[in-house]
């Protein structure tokens, strides 16, 4: 019961903020209802008892992330005229939202109400713990994890080129 | 105790990566900057060696095992000889991309061409793993290092605004379709529990079908397909292909299809090779496969541009390597490991000229191909041989591929897609002989000589050698793409 309460108050406000995002016109205030949707998502995984995941939602997206948007928009420099309200069409809102829905909440939809005798997998007592994440990279999973460091070396090599005037 | 001979190519690769960026750091600006070049040609030298030593069957008796494959982390990544036969044919790509560079590099000049390399290796490292891959985390990761080091180095003549366009429609909708893809492996993740192929399969098998499995089949399906550009998912091609630097359009064009086709073998064949599923992919396929061939032909024809004619005959070659793809089993498996290897040569002959003729005339325009002939014997032989072979036209290379492709696909009741194929393969002809022709028959407009090293002489030699020997005497190589083959079945 309090569950859901606090599930209904969670996702409201996950709404809410993701609404707020798209309909300022100020770039700021987008991003900062933004870190308000990440912090909701964050709270709602930890309803779920996937603290890891809660804890990175916010490291890493309202954290790290929300630095970078924020410091863009301020690299961009716009001015009140460059921020004049976006004009929306009711087809391209339709478009979009047929696409989300076939997407994303099609397959949410099969999920929670299945057809046919098939389940998801069945989890684990201690699916998703920090421990048995960390256990996981750093055994079975080393290889793609070490792989990643490199991915990002070629990205931050690659990064410099493209961005450096002098090098 | 981690096996390391399991990802050996990669190690020598990344090392030889990080090597000529620290090397770079101690040379002066004025320098030519030769040494990197050598020690990334002889990096991807000594990986495509140890390949043969990883194979157990050496010709120079250095055998690192016994011709098991090698296997690590609880097979999450298990070298066999299908990997290999993979790994040889990136690293042969990455090899002639190298020396395509280093001739590029002499008139479209960047201040970077050591970042460049690193690049270049970084991807090849990606391409390399991915072939090894067991299980989808790894598949994933990899080949986000491949294609994420492929939009670098699309864009990476940033003064040049075609490299600028190239980059961003490859970053943008690349990302887009990884997205798709790991959205698709999520559900499956979900399904089944596992990331491994194998326990995938097993684990698909028992459950009876779900709607969603059939959306993940279909979001991995277009993810993939995007990386070695079917149709519908190949309308990046022609733009980034045109734009990128010569040698990187090589590059995509040969190493990054050969990885995205290691990932369908290993994903579609092991992975999601269960009845419930097994039919909607093999239809979703000869439907791409049918378009790519239909539609890349078709669009080839009506090119300026060498290197957009390229990118749509990639798409026309993707979609007969995927006729290949529908015939599961070790025949089919064997023609498109052995026209991969046909393709490599031949394209990359292609390219390697382009580069050359660029070098020189500073156009890529087909009509500036006039009185090649003319102008150096050599380029004009391989431009005829390595379109034609291209073209599948007997007795070239290509068409004893195409034989077995087709052969392979009509065996297993795809008759209409071998006809398909069949016919398209002359329309081919009419826009690959289009350029034989300027090479060929039109008087130069510009009659002085092209001149090239003695190395890029002997390659294009090679790949002329390599495209008539294979189209009268295949067996070498199709005994390598069987032995290949058979570590799967």
């Amino acid at each position: 019961m309090l569950e859901a309460v606090v599930f209904y108050i969670l996702a409201a406000a996950l709404l809410g903020f993701g609404l707020l995002v798209i309909t300022r016109t100020n770039p700021i205030a987008s991003a900062l209802s933004m870190v308000g949707a990440f912090g909701a998502l964050a709270a709602l995984y930890a309803l779920l008892q996937a603290t890891l995941i809660a804890i990175i939602q916010i490291l890493v997206y309202a954290g790290g992330i929300m630095v970078l948007v924020i410091f863009v928009i301020m690299l961009l420099n716009l001015h009140e005229e460059d921020l004049k309200p976006m004009k929306a069409r009711a087809g391209t809102v339709l478009l979009s939202l047929l696409a989300v829905f076939g997407l994303v909440l099609g397959p949410v939809f099969l999920a929670v109400f299945p057809k046919g005798n098939w389940k998801w997998a069945a989890l684990t007592n201690d699916f998703g713990s920090i421990f048995t994440v960390g256990e996981k990279v750093f055994s079975d999973y080393l290889f793609p994890f070490e792989m990643l460091s490199l991915l990002l070396l070629a990205a931050i090599v690659g990064a410099l080129v493209l961005s450096k005037r002098k090098l | 105790m981690i096996n390391y001979l399991t990802f050996l190519p990669e190690i020598i690769l990344v090392c030889t990566a990080i090597l000529i960026l620290v090397v770079e750091l101690f040379q002066a600006p004025s320098s030519k900057r030769s040494s990197i070049r050598w020690i990334a040609f002889l990096g991807t030298l000594a990986a495509l060696l140890c390949l043969s030593c990883l194979s157990g069957s050496c010709p120079l008796g250095c055998n690192l095992t016994d011709g098991t494959a090698q296997q690590a982390f609880n097979g999450f990544i298990k070298t066999d000889g299908l990997a290999l036969y993979f790994k040889m044919i990136i690293l042969l790509a990455t090899l002639f991309t190298l020396l395509m560079t280093y001739r590029h590099f002499e008139t479209h000049k960047t201040p970077y061409p050591a970042e460049f390399l690193a690049i270049l290796l970084f991807s090849a490292a990606g391409a390399s793993a991915l072939t090894s891959a067991q299980e989808i985390i790894t598949l994933y990761i990899a080949l986000e290092t491949l294609t994420i080091s492929s939009y670098l180095l699309a864009s990476f003549m940033k003064k040049d605004k075609g490299s600028n366009e190239a980059g961003m429609k490859y970053l943008l909708l690349g990302a887009f379709s990884s997205a798709l893809l790991l959205f698709g492996f999520s559900y499956i993740y979900g399904l089944t529990g596992t990331t491994v192929i194998t326990e995938i399969a097993k684990s698909l098998a028992m459950q009876p079908s779900s709607p969603l499995a059939v959306f993940a089949l279909i979001l991995v399906v277009g993810g993939l397909a995007f990386k070695i550009s079917l149709a519908p998912f190949h309308m990046w091609t022609p733009d980034v292909y045109e734009g990128a630097p010569t040698p990187v359009t090589a590059f995509l064009s040969v190493a990054s299809k050969t990885a995205g086709f290691a990932a369908f073998v290993r994903l579609f064949w092991v992975g999601l090779n269960v009845p419930s599923l097994q039919p909607i992919w093999m239809g979703l396929f000869a439907v791409l496969s049918a378009m790519s061939i239909i539609l890349g032909n078709l669009e080839a024809i009506p090119q300026k541009n060498i290197k957009r004619l390229m990118g749509y005959s990639s798409i026309a070659q993707a979609g007969y390597i995927a006729t290949g793809f529908l015939a599961i089993g070790p025949m089919g498996l064997t023609a498109l490991l052995f026209y991969i290897f046909v393709y490599l040569f031949a394209n990359l002959g292609v390219f390697l000229t382009i580069v050359i003729v660029a070098n020189k005339t500073g156009s890529e325009q087909i009509e500036d191909y006039a009185g090649m002939w003319k102008r150096s014997p050599l380029i004009g032989i391989v431009l005829l041989v390595c379109l034609l072979s291209l073209a599948g036209v007997p007795p070239f290379a290509g068409f004893s591929g195409k034989w077995y492709l087709f052969g392979a696909a009509i065996s297993k009741g795809y008759t209409w897609l071998a006809l398909i194929g069949m016919t398209f393969s002359v329309v081919s002809l009419f826009y690959y002989l289009q350029v034989a022709k300027q090479a060929l028959v039109v008087a130069p407009k510009d009659p002085s000589p092209i001149e090239m090293s003695l190395l890029e002489r002997s390659v294009l030699i090679l790949c002329v050698v390599v495209t008539v020997t294979l189209g009268v005497w295949p067996r070498p190589i199709m005994d390598l793409a069987q032995a290949a083959a058979s570590s799967l079945f």
